[in-house]
């Protein structure tokens, strides 16, 4: 459990009743959540229930329709904020890494320190260096993406958030893309982070890291919430029909 | 009626986060000043002055930013974005149809006129006969010629490889219409009188040759020298490694660049027509002087398209057809 | 073990060799019912020399000064047969091929300079503009992406790619002024060569664009780039890879049809030449024709030639 999770005087993230529409379809039927600052919420759904799009609605990657995003009390879906500052502090891990595999490691994390936070060149190098060092792979910093395995380049990607401070990171499925061998590695340095009280975001399927590191999950079925509450609550007594049905489904 | 009325508010509810030029009461906006700047100033049919012309293409382009802000917007629903692309289609249509100068009742008389064609399909199945010809033989040749200097530029022979990159170097530069007339227009100088057909086969063949020879030569040396040992190691000969191992591979490799190039060489058939080989397009010329009339030469381009858009798909689905043989 | 497999014979090499040349060299050229038979014969000279000549470059153990000694007896083979078979008037090439003389004279040179650059001003005006024609149709065809839009474009891609350019240049040349719409021989060529390159160009971008996933642009976004340094810093660097070699050879594939603009008149390089070699009753025009291209596009090939070999490969 993360250590500042009681100190709810202002939640980090707040959505506020979240509409998402593709074309003919409505992927997300208004959703609302509370993620406290230092605290760790998973998303829970079967796909096309809306979890990935969610998260992404939450630094405006995908822009929500209908409702508000807030962070830190600050609507960030009105048009007059610079959505660039807003992603530039809430760092976004992907499934399938998005690595830029022209660039190498250590220029891939030092991009945004030197674009967006407009840092000197050096500085900025040294800030990525150290955040692969927190990631483990500091031996590694010259190497191009293709060079590594999935397991080394989802970190990779993680020190690319890391670098840039932010004040919470979301996670798109991030082991789902690994090889089952690789898994522990990523999720270690997620539990690190997560007792270290980065606030964090988690649509995963890994209910054995979602029980030490989660302090809120969120089932989401068909663009809704269907169940909400404690982890260990909704996984040991989930009280929805759907939520047992998933958890039998992926057990 | 709800129907109508919960789909329009669905509509409103989706464009609440949207900037305002995505909005829907700013596109609608747009599309009624657009029609009426259509109605009100856009000059009548024909040739504009240059200020109508400025005018229409600023119409026009406001038009296709409508468009395009609808169309990159994912969330605006299926039936809107398809009535705005078919209404850019119609309007480039249009625009066409209205502002190029062209006499459209001359159309049908000149271009597509089909009581004046008595007896021109005949001259087109010759014409077409040949070209089928001189692309098989031209076809045959280079590859024969081709494959050859491939392999022999693989084994690496200094004196050998000189020549042969000298080849390369020329025919890829020197354009298969200047080849072809040196041939035929100026090799008479020196007594050397080829054939019109065979002056054409001769230069398509040292033009696609050169092409194929590099194409072989990558074919064969992308496959590694460690198949060969490997083939090696598990016994097999010479040629059972050739046919098994070396072969299938670099067909691999080497088809779909081959045939591009072979489609090609069957598109720069025309180009014979410059020295009167009775070809397709030559027919339909000697066709246009006969009939007084452009009709068999725009016809003789429809007959192009359906000879070599079929030949197109077909390679290209063979090409794909390796590509899934390749992942397995 | 190798030896056991590929043997060179240098001795069966050498008796071929001196087959075929004597062959060559003192049987007649015949013309008639005999040609069959000489064809026959000398295609089986190369043959049966290849066959020999193959194993003694392979085999690692064969002396270098035998490989070198073979590769040399197979030009000298080639060109016996180059001289057997194109029997011309050999004694007269540098009149008629290379004359300095028949070039110096008034305007010749001047002349086939102002062909060049006509010739050069037709690949720029078509280049600039097909480029933005297939940039545009490859943005629209893989970014907006509509069915119905996809659907046209598809289909002019087909068509630009099917037809033969000079078949489109003597249509648009010699059938459109019938309809009213009246160019210049220049705006011909120009528009036919345009529409051609702008089809193949479009398929060149689209694979460009589309070899960049999506996923690229949102995660350069979600560290706080904005969409101009997503596009310059992530995008860009890794899609011009890609194109530039395809791109650079549609580029020579257009400089060198330019050539065929010489059919719609278009006073251009090779139009040029043939006027001054029917004008002069001499081939020099021609040969310094080509030679222009050369020029021109010797270099660019060699660049793309190394461009291709340096492409990453996924």
């Amino acid at each position: 459990m993360s250590a500042v999770s009681d100190t709810k005087a202002e939640p980090m993230i707040e959505a506020r009743g979240i509409h998402k529409y593709f074309g003919g379809s409505h992927v997300l039927r208004g959703i609302d959540a509370t993620i406290a600052r230092g605290e760790v919420a998973a998303l829970m759904g079967s796909s096309g229930s809306g979890k990935s799009t969610f998260l992404r609605c939450l630094n405006r990657i995908e822009e929500p329709s209908q409702g508000d995003v807030l962070i830190e009390g600050t609507v960030i879906t009105d048009l007059r904020t610079d959505v660039n500052r807003v992603r530039a502090d809430i760092g976004m891990v992907f499934q399938e890494y998005n690595l830029f595999p022209h660039m190498t490691v250590l220029e891939n994390v030092a991009l945004g320190l030197i674009y967006v936070r407009r840092r000197p060149r050096s500085e900025a190098q040294e800030t990525a260096a150290d955040a692969l060092k927190r990631v483990g792979l500091a031996d590694h910093v010259t190497k191009h993406p293709q060079q590594l395995s999935g397991g080394q380049q989802q970190r990779v990607a993680i020190a690319r958030s890391l670098a840039m401070r932010p004040k919470a990171i979301l996670f798109d499925e991030p082991t789902s893309a690994l090889d089952p061998e690789m898994v522990n590695e990523v999720l270690e340095v997620m539990r690190t982070l997560a007792e270290e009280g980065m606030t964090m975001v988690v649509v995963s399927h890994e209910i054995g890291f979602l029980r030490k590191a989660a302090d809120q999950l969120i089932m989401l079925d068909a663009g809704q919430v269907v169940e909400r509450g404690p982890t260990a609550r909704v996984l040991d007594e989930p009280e929805h029909e759907r939520t047992r049905e998933f958890l039998r489904a992926i057990r | 009626m709800t129907d109508i009325r919960t789909t329009i508010d669905d509509w409103r509810n989706r464009g609440a986060h949207q900037p305002w030029f995505r909005r829907y009461e700013w596109l609608a906006i747009g599309l009624v000043g657009w029609i009426a700047a259509a109605v009100l100033f856009l000059p009548p049919f024909g040739k504009p002055t240059p200020l109508g012309a400025a005018g229409v293409i600023l119409w026009y382009l406001t038009g296709f930013v409508l468009a395009g802000v609808m169309l990159t917007d994912r969330e605006k629903p299926i039936l809107l974005k398809r009535a705005t692309s078919l209404s850019v289609i119609v309007l480039f249509f249009w625009l066409f149809y209205r502002y190029s100068g062209t006499r459209w009742d001359r159309v049908q008389e000149q271009f597509f006129n089909f009581s004046r064609m008595d007896g021109v399909w005949e001259l087109y199945a010759q014409g077409l006969l040949v070209t089928l010809q001189l692309s098989i033989v031209a076809a045959v040749l280079s590859i024969i010629f081709g494959l050859t200097f491939g392999i022999l530029r693989t084994l690496g022979n200094p004196v050998i490889d000189l020549f042969l990159g000298l080849h390369v170097d020329i025919f890829r530069a020197l354009p298969l219409i200047v080849s072809m007339v040196l041939i035929f227009y100026a090799l008479p100088f020196l007594g050397i009188r080829l054939p019109a057909f065979w002056a054409a086969v001769l230069a398509l063949v040292l033009m696609n040759s050169a092409y194929q020879t590099e194409i072989f030569r990558a074919g064969i040396e992308s496959i590694p020298r460690g198949q060969i040992d490997a083939a090696r190691a598990l016994g097999l000969g010479p040629g059972a490694t050739m046919r098994f191992v070396i072969l299938p591979q670099a067909f691999k490799i080497v088809i779909p660049p081959l045939t591009n190039n072979l489609v090609s060489l069957v598109k720069d058939t025309a180009v014979a027509y410059v020295i009167t080989v009775p070809e397709l397009l030559t027919t339909a010329q000697q066709a246009v002087t006969w009939k007084r009339t452009p009709t068999p030469l725009v016809l003789s381009m429809f007959v192009y398209l359906a000879t070599l858009i079929p030949l197109i798909h077909l390679t290209r689905r063979l090409e794909r057809r390796l590509d899934a043989w390749n992942v397995r | 073990m190798r030896q056991e497999l590929i043997k060179s014979r240098p001795i069966p090499l050498i008796l071929m060799f001196l087959v075929g040349l004597g062959y060559l060299l003192a049987a007649p050229a015949t013309s008639g019912i005999g040609i069959a038979f000489d064809i026959t014969a000398t295609v089986a000279v190369f043959v049966a020399f290849l066959f020999l000549f193959v194993p003694v470059q392979i085999d690692k153990g064969a002396p270098l000064w035998l490989q070198n000694l073979s590769a040399l007896a197979l030009l000298v083979l080639a060109t016996a047969a180059f001289f057997r078979w194109a029997d011309g008037d050999w004694g007269r090439l540098g009149y008629l091929f290379f004359n300095v003389e028949v070039m110096s004279r008034p305007g010749a040179m001047a002349r086939m300079l102002s062909g060049l650059w006509i010739a050069v001003q037709v690949f720029l005006f078509s280049l600039v503009l097909s480029t933005l024609l297939g940039m545009f149709m490859a943005v629209v065809r893989s970014i907006v992406n509509d069915a119905l839009l996809n659907f046209f474009i598809d289909a002019y891609v087909d068509v630009f790619r099917a037809v033969p350019p000079i078949v489109l240049l003597l249509v648009t040349y010699s059938a459109l002024p019938y309809s009213g719409i009246v160019l210049s021989p220049f705006a011909t060529g120009v528009v036919a060569l345009t529409l051609i390159e702008g089809a193949y160009l479009t398929e060149v971008f689209r694979s460009g664009i589309e070899a960049i996933h999506r996923n690229q642009v949102l995660s350069a976004r979600s560290i706080g780039l904005t969409a101009w340094q997503a596009m310059r810093l992530v995008v860009l660097p890794q899609s011009v890879r890609i194109v530039l070699p395809d791109y650079s050879n549609r580029l020579i594939g257009l400089m060198k049809r330019t050539a065929e603009t010489s059919v719609i008149a278009i006073a251009e390089i090779l139009k040029v030449a043939q006027d001054l070699q029917s004008q002069f009753v001499n081939a020099t025009p021609l040969v310094v024709g080509a030679l222009l291209y050369m020029v021109v596009l010797f270099p660019m090939t060699r660049f793309v030639s190394r461009l291709e070999k340096s492409r990453p490969r996924q």
